[in-house]
């Protein structure tokens, strides 16, 4: 039984010869080491027998031996029931179909969970989603990274503090954290308020909790400004046991800042000009084949943008992807810059870094220039701002103090 | 000459207890009930039709006699044959 089965898998032809004594022929296959089986006799002069297909160019030099005729009945097996499966039209169609139909699903989105928010929010989200292309039955090859939805959704939707987006296969999810949530919390533990900057007192506003500065004091990093225990000085010691509040307000300081900025006066930078050119590649494993505008464009100086596209069979990831190439001509310029222009720019930029540091809210009242050099064409400056800002900060109070 | 070392190899396997079929190059015949008969060691198929099988062995003929033969395996030396066995005959020459 093994014997055949092994021979279904290699494939055997059914084999009829015609001549005298046709056995013989059978015979001269033994001897050339060609096994045979099923040997039949139909009649005085035509045997059947089967014999492996790997073993077909033997029997032809048997063949040419003998005066025999040998006449192919029969092709059974794996190799000639695939090569059948192969003319089988419809089969094949439909299984390509098949396959394209999957392809098709698996690179769709099926599903966007949001987890984590509120209602409201939550279907802020989901309509933000929608405006990118994000939905339920979408394609995939449309969408940007997950990485890049989670960029655009926490600037375009203010109320997140955090959003993660994962993708995995053909769903997303989604995990937020308002911002609401965590000042609620904030709001309802005890503590102080304490000082974060070096700074001189310049105006208090506190709703809640006993100040213990006044105006004009210089104050420390970490020095309390408000304390959460109302009437401190007092000695109700032998009363109830005092409650400390969370402390509540602004305390408006004046803080300085130094900092210093160096321009160069001989400036190199390269500009885009708006003239692009887009390609569109095939990316598979280490080749990129290039399927639409083959030119390269004369850019002497250019940046490449790649945003690249990946394509989905079932939960798997194909080797295969698909690039979009923006190549964006830049064009180099040359700047000399006089020192008062460099000077100006560098005020600029004093202002625009101090910006970043500060909150939005404080306001620069004033700005000096301590030092000004040129050196080795390079102008340097040393600044000095004054600046009006909320340096209040919550420190909660811990149980057990 | 050939006489003699026949008799030469009957005694040595006589003597050592060999398998004859292997020193002395004779047919070796298996029969399950009548159905079924494997002969090895044969030197050559001569006559084979679905009602007799005629092998050259060692010094003669076996012929095989019956209905409805048909060679399962050949494979160099040995052959299975199926089909319904009458009678099985030893012609020496």
């Amino acid at each position: 039984m093994f014997f055949k089965r092994k021979n279904w898998l290699s494939g055997y032809i059914t084999i009829e010869i015609k001549g005298q004594y046709p056995e013989r022929f059978f015979d001269l296959c033994a001897k050339y080491h060609i096994p045979s089986w099923d040997i039949k006799k139909k009649s005085e002069t035509i045997a059947l027998g089967k014999i492996k297909l790997s073993d077909l160019p033997k029997l032809r030099v048997v063949k040419r031996k003998t005066i025999f005729k040998v006449y192919f009945k029969g092709k059974n097996g794996l190799p000639f029931f695939l090569r059948h499966l192969l003319f089988q039209k419809p089969l094949l169609i439909g299984f390509f179909v098949a396959m394209a139909v999957i392809f098709f699903l698996s690179n769709i989105v099926w599903r966007i969970d949001v987890s984590g928010l509120d209602e409201e929010i939550e279907n802020k989200v989901i309509q933000q989603l929608e405006e990118y292309g994000v939905e339920e039955g979408s394609f995939q090859w449309n969408i940007d990274s997950p990485a890049s939805i989670q960029k655009q959704l926490l600037t375009d939707v203010p109320e997140l503090l955090w959003i993660g987006v994962k993708k995995s296969g053909s769903a997303f999810h989604l995990e937020g954290v308002e911002k609401t949530i965590v000042e609620k919390e904030e709001e309802e533990a005890a503590g102080h308020l304490v000082a974060t900057k070096e700074g001189v007192i310049e105006d208090l506003f506190v709703s809640r909790g006993q100040p213990l500065v006044r105006t004009n004091d210089v104050v420390y990093p970490g020095d309390i400004l408000v304390s959460a225990y109302l009437n401190e000085s007092e000695e109700d010691d032998e009363e109830e046991e005092r409650k400390p509040v969370a402390a509540e307000g602004e305390v408006i300081a004046k803080v300085w800042y130094k900092s210093e900025v160096t321009i160069p006066l001989d400036n190199q930078y390269q500009v885009l000009n708006g003239k692009t050119e887009q390609k569109h590649y095939l990316h598979a494993s280490k080749y990129l084949i290039p399927i639409w505008n083959f030119k390269n464009p004369e850019y002497k100086h250019y940046q490449v943008d790649i945003e690249e596209k990946n394509f989905y069979f079932l939960k798997w990831k194909l080797p295969i992807s698909y690039i979009n190439q923006t190549i964006y001509e830049a064009e180099l310029k040359e700047e000399q810059l006089s020192e008062d222009k460099a000077k100006e720019i560098a005020l600029e930029q004093g202002r625009r870094q101090l910006r970043r540091e500060i909150p939005h809210d404080a306001e620069i009242t004033d700005e000096k220039v301590l030092h000004e050099s040129v050196e080795s064409g390079k102008v340097k400056l040393t600044l000095y701002y004054t600046v009006l800002e909320n340096i209040a900060k919550k420190q909660p109070i811990t149980q057990g103090d | 000459m050939k006489k003699i070392k026949e008799k030469f190899m009957t005694a040595f396997t006589r003597t050592f207890d060999l398998p004859s079929e292997v020193t002395l190059e004779l047919p070796r015949i298996t029969m399950i009930g009548s159905i079924h008969a494997y002969i090895e060691n044969h030197q050559g198929l001569i006559i084979f039709s679905s009602t007799e099988l005629l092998l050259k062995v060692h010094q003669g003929h076996v012929r095989i006699k019956g209905e409805d033969f048909v060679l399962k395996t050949m494979i160099d030396k040995d052959i299975l044959l199926e089909g319904n066995i009458k009678d099985v005959t030893f012609e020496q020459s």
